[in-house]
């Protein structure tokens, strides 16, 4: 929790990409924050799988996309168009919420913003679906029970 | 005087093998280091994550890298094993040529150092200390050896400041480079042709692909022989005894050809070791070793054809994962 504090306070201090508001307004079971850019190919994947996760989940997924802009313009890839909000920054400024050397970045945060996984690669749909079924059986996210309801088998059967 | 001259072809034979081994050599170093803006002849850049080769590069994530390197190095030593078949091993193989670089210029030329190769009942003079800066001197090569190698996988100019630094920046890539050199090392002062013949991939395609047609080095006219054993002697193989037939360690150096050549110079016009097939095709292209023209021609594309599909398949943009930064203008 306390890296995520820390997280938000630096997007804090840049004010006008306010991610933390966006991401507080309007919360839903799990928020998808996509770094992208316009000239990969593997962005553009992930854009057209997050677009249909968006598709099929509207109402309890949220995502947002940052575009990270880039000098050269000249020879851009066909863009896939985006199904949701995207907002332009520069690679320096995106710096500050752990973009390193590659794209695509994406951050999956869950009810309480609390970060559920970081992942530098194209996602896949399948893990959405999985995910967005866990939550709504009441699982975590990573597939097992809250701690207060896990039973201890093994210390059961020692009595 | 006499010996001298009788010693002719085989000094010629170890000249010539000694041009190709350097030839050989510079290409290998010189291959990965030509590059026309920024793009490598041939490089495996897994510090930017790229496949760069005849000046073209393409982004590839790094286990894809390391498959199209795998399938690279498969296509290689199945080419050479079609064409060149185990006269590679004797003439061109880097492991033979370092090896040759320790026996015959560091302890040879260097040292003097004779050591007593496959003939038992022979007083060698034991030379401690000179065996000892010959060690060193084959530790200082050996710390050397492995930079080429490295340069496939990284480019030059960053692996040398990552090597000058002490690799404070990457112990794992330090741990690694000093695991090859002491490797290395210990193969040319205690595995010797073990590694030749019972590791080596190359050997191991080769003991395989049978053809009949393969050419190796055999013995032909027992009546003639001498027995002078001089090539039982210069064989760098320990204990092998071409007259006493096909050998599978044999790595077609053709050392004993060429010495046998010479002892045998006033009575015939060739050597009783010569470069021959099982059936008994004398003196074959040294190109086309393995098989008649046609098949060797045919193997050879079917490979290329292949390989080539394979790293084009994998080097497919679609298989993109993530992309660095650095690569921008690759796309």
């Amino acid at each position: 929790m306390k890296q995520i504090l820390i997280l938000f306070s630096l997007m804090f201090s840049l004010g006008a990409n306010d991610l933390y508001e966006l991401l507080n307004h309007d919360k839903k079971e799990l928020s998808i924050v996509l770094f992208y850019t316009k000239w990969c190919p593997a962005c553009q994947e992930s854009v057209a799988i997050l677009n249909e996760i968006h598709k099929k989940f509207q109402d309890k997924i949220k995502i947002i996309a940052i575009e990270i802009q880039s000098q050269n313009t000249s020879n851009y890839l066909v863009n896939t168009p985006l199904l949701f909000a995207s907002i332009p920054l520069s690679r320096e400024e995106a710096a500050h919420y752990g973009l390193q050397e590659s794209v695509p970045l994406i951050y999956i945060f869950d009810k309480e913003l609390k970060l559920i996984k970081k992942q530098n690669e194209t996602p896949k749909k399948e893990y959405f679906i999985k995910l967005v079924t866990r939550l709504k059986e009441g699982f975590l996210a990573n597939g097992t029970l809250p701690i207060e309801q896990r039973i201890d088998l093994w210390k059961k059967e020692r009595k | 005087m006499e010996k001298r001259e009788k010693m002719n072809r085989f000094e010629q034979h170890a000249r010539y093998k000694n041009k190709l081994a350097l030839f050989v050599t510079l290409a290998a170093i010189a291959l990965p280091m030509i590059s026309f803006e920024e793009r490598h002849l041939l490089l495996f850049n897994f510090y930017h994550n790229r496949f760069e080769i005849l000046f073209f590069a393409f982004e590839v994530n790094t286990p894809l890298l390391a498959s199209i390197f795998v399938v690279f190095a498969v296509c290689v030593i199945l080419v050479f094993n079609f064409t060149y078949a185990r006269y590679f091993c004797g003439h061109l193989c880097p492991k033979t040529i370092l090896k040759n670089l320790f026996t015959e210029v560091i302890e040879g030329k260097l040292f003097q150092i004779l050591k007593p190769k496959n003939i038992q009942n022979e007083t060698i003079d034991k030379k401690p200390l000179q065996t000892f800066f010959a060690y060193i001197t084959l530790g200082v090569v050996t710390l050397a050896a492995p930079l080429p190698f490295f340069f496939y996988f990284i480019p030059y100019e960053i692996f040398m400041q990552s090597v000058l630094n002490g690799f404070v920046d990457a112990p794992l890539l330090g741990m690694f480079y000093g695991a090859i050199s002491l490797y290395l090392f210990a193969e040319i002062l205690f595995f010797k042709e073990f590694f030749c013949s019972y590791l080596c991939p190359y050997q191991l395609v080769h003991a395989i692909t049978y053809n009949e047609e393969k050419s190796y080095y055999a013995f032909s006219d027992k009546e003639a022989c001498i027995a002078c054993d001089m090539c039982v002697r210069v064989c760098p193989i320990p204990d092998l005894d071409i007259k006493k037939g096909y050998d599978p360690r044999c790595i077609a150096c053709g050392d004993c050809s060429a010495v046998c050549a010479d002892m045998l110079e006033a009575k015939r016009s060739t050597p009783l070791l010569v470069y021959t097939d099982a059936k008994g095709v004398k003196n074959r292209s040294r190109f086309f070793s393995f098989a008649g023209k046609k098949k060797v021609l045919l193997l050879v594309a079917v490979t290329l054809i292949l390989g080539i599909g394979a790293i084009a398949t994998l080097a497919s943009q679609k298989n993109l994962t993530s992309c660095r930064f650095v690569n921008e203008s690759l796309h």
